[in-house]
């Protein structure tokens, strides 16, 4: 039945990204594609297809990284936005390029690095092992905190925010490097992953390293959540909501279980949503975080009033 | 075993537990008693290296301890055999039997009853084969009937495979009932140790826990009058 169920969604996903190949501002006919139109090709290869491998793959990190961080800190309401993780790393992403605007075309590679760096401040800096609600609203106010700083430093800057619509193929590339990285140290963590699910404090008396596990994780998710950020911007609560949906379609999974899952809803969200950024109000073109945002909220809320049994304290 | 000698502890400017000397025996039961505030927790702690003593020396810890509290999390729906199989392969059969688990091996965690938890959680802690079991409170939201299943299941298991336990027990009369030691904490964090039937000392509990006890019985079918 899981098994279906991931088949089904990959699906799914495979008709959005045919569909986000061919429609926007300016719709690609199959029949044109077929017949080996320069044109068309042209348009699919140098402005639809990296923004749909970023929506994609982005997609999938979100999700991804929303679920690892809930296991790895045991606490079902959190994501890398509500931690503030990556507003800090948006406001390091920004600091680098007012002070090296060079590195613009390394954007995503600095966004990474940048995530390590927060992630490494964060665990350090940032009261950890509080209750579960205490941990979001000092998240919430860690993100306020960078959010002000990122305004001031891009305030007499005019730099543009991220946005889909000017990714480029050095960007995808950038990109599923460091995927492909998060996704090694994913691998060596993986094993110790199933120790989460019990306390702190009987880890530490089977004496397993959990330090090591936790560090590779948070690598993992910094360095996504940076990349993720300089080409997306901040999207708040969906970190924390994917995991739900998946959770909600396969109950009485493990969280482990559902890393596939939560990665196609990401990329399923993520698509969708980008079409529908390019092409409701076309020619014009919505922020693809705006619609995130819209849909976020309201859904981050019903999350949090289903699931109040285990969700509080 | 674990040998404890004039054991000072400090929470902040707090002295909680003070000269505490004691000799765990190996392979036999304690339980841990005390009026609350005593310093039973506090003592735990020191067991687990979770706290360290600002005087005095803890020797003689063992290298394999395993801890059941009152209330253990677990952050996943596992079923019993998942948790039982989290550190090692092989489940011990007539252990999940004396358990009363071995139909809920495939049951996840959550849908069990508080009483078959603390005993999938019993398992658990016996998968491990630890020579310390250290359990506190372990019986506090358990029922009655499971309250005595769970005491009667560890002593069984612990005559079996020999392995030292030291528990915090509210319940004198289960402490009394299912140990082979007590030791006795006071109001300013003193401890008294000593063989169940040298402990039994009506005055001396009375005294301790500022409640008057007219009758103490030690013997195996669990009876202590209170006033």
């Amino acid at each position: 039945m899981k098994q279906l169920y991931n088949w089904i969604l990959g699906g799914v996903l495979l008709i959005s990204i045919i569909i986000a190949m061919l429609i926007g501002s300016t719709t690609i006919a199959i029949h044109d594609l077929w017949q080996g139109n320069t044109q068309a090709w042209h348009m699919l290869l140098t402005y639809r297809l990296p923004r749909i491998i970023i929506a994609v793959v982005g997609g999938a990190i979100l999700g991804g990284s929303g679920l690892l961080l809930q296991i790895v800190l045991r606490n079902r309401l959190i994501d890398a936005s509500i931690l503030g993780i990556m507003n800090g790393t948006q406001f390091v992403t920004i600091g680098s390029l007012v002070l090296l605007p060079a590195s613009l075309n390394w954007h995503v590679g600095v966004g990474a690095l940048g995530g390590i760096l927060i992630m490494i401040g964060w665990r350090l800096f940032i009261p950890q092992n509080r209750p579960r609600l205490q941990m979001v609203l000092i998240g919430i106010a860690t993100a306020m905190t960078f959010q002000a700083l990122t305004n001031i430093a891009s305030e007499g800057f005019g730099l543009p925010l991220p946005s889909l619509s000017t990714v480029t193929w050095a960007d995808v590339m950038q990109l599923l490097i460091i995927v492909v990285i998060g996704l090694m140290l994913l691998i060596l963590a993986w094993p110790n992953l199933k120790f989460y699910a019990l306390s702190a404090q009987q880890v530490r008396l089977l004496g397993f390293n959990e330090p090591r596990t936790m560090w590779l994780i948070l690598i993992a998710v910094g360095i996504w959540t940076g990349a993720l950020t300089a080409l997306l911007g901040v999207v708040f609560f969906l970190g924390a909501i994917l995991p739900q949906i998946a959770r909600l379609m396969a109950p009485r999974t493990k969280s482990q279980q559902l890393l596939p899952a939560t990665m196609l809803w990401g990329s399923l969200l993520l698509i969708n949503a980008d079409t529908v950024a390019r092409t409701i109000l076309a020619p014009k073109e919505l922020a693809t975080s705006a619609v995130l945002l819209a849909i976020s909220g309201p859904l981050f809320a019903v999350m949090l009033l289903k699931g109040s049994r285990h969700a509080t304290t | 075993m674990l040998q404890l000698k004039d054991v000072d502890v400090y929470r902040g400017d707090q002295q909680v537990l003070s000269k505490v000397t004691a000799d765990l025996r190996p392979q036999q039961i304690t339980s841990l008693i005390g009026p609350n505030g005593s310093g039973k927790s506090t003592l735990l702690q020191l067991l687990t290296k979770a706290l360290e003593p600002r005087r005095g020396v803890i020797t003689g810890r063992p290298l394999s301890i395993a801890l059941l509290a009152q209330r253990n999390e677990l952050h996943e729906p596992l079923t019993v055999r998942e948790l039982l199989t989290m550190t090692t392969d092989v489940i011990d059969d007539t252990v999940v039997a004396l358990l009363q688990l071995t139909a809920l091996l495939e049951t996840p965690m959550p849908e069990l009853s508080g009483g078959q938890q603390q005993l999938a959680w019993l398992g658990f802690v016996l998968q491990q084969q630890p020579e310390l079991v250290i359990l506190d409170e372990p019986t506090t939201y358990l029922d009655l009937q499971y309250q005595h299943l769970f005491l009667e299941t560890l002593r069984q298991l612990q005559q079996q495979r020999q392995f030292t336990v030291i528990m915090v027990l509210h319940d004198l009369t289960q402490a009394f009932a299912y140990s082979d030691q007590i030791w006795l904490l006071n109001d300013h964090g003193q401890l008294k140790s000593g063989a169940v039937a040298d402990m039994a000392d009506v005055d001396q509990l009375s005294t301790t826990f500022k409640t008057p006890l007219t009758d103490v019985i030690v013997n195996q079918q669990h009876l202590i009058v209170h006033a």
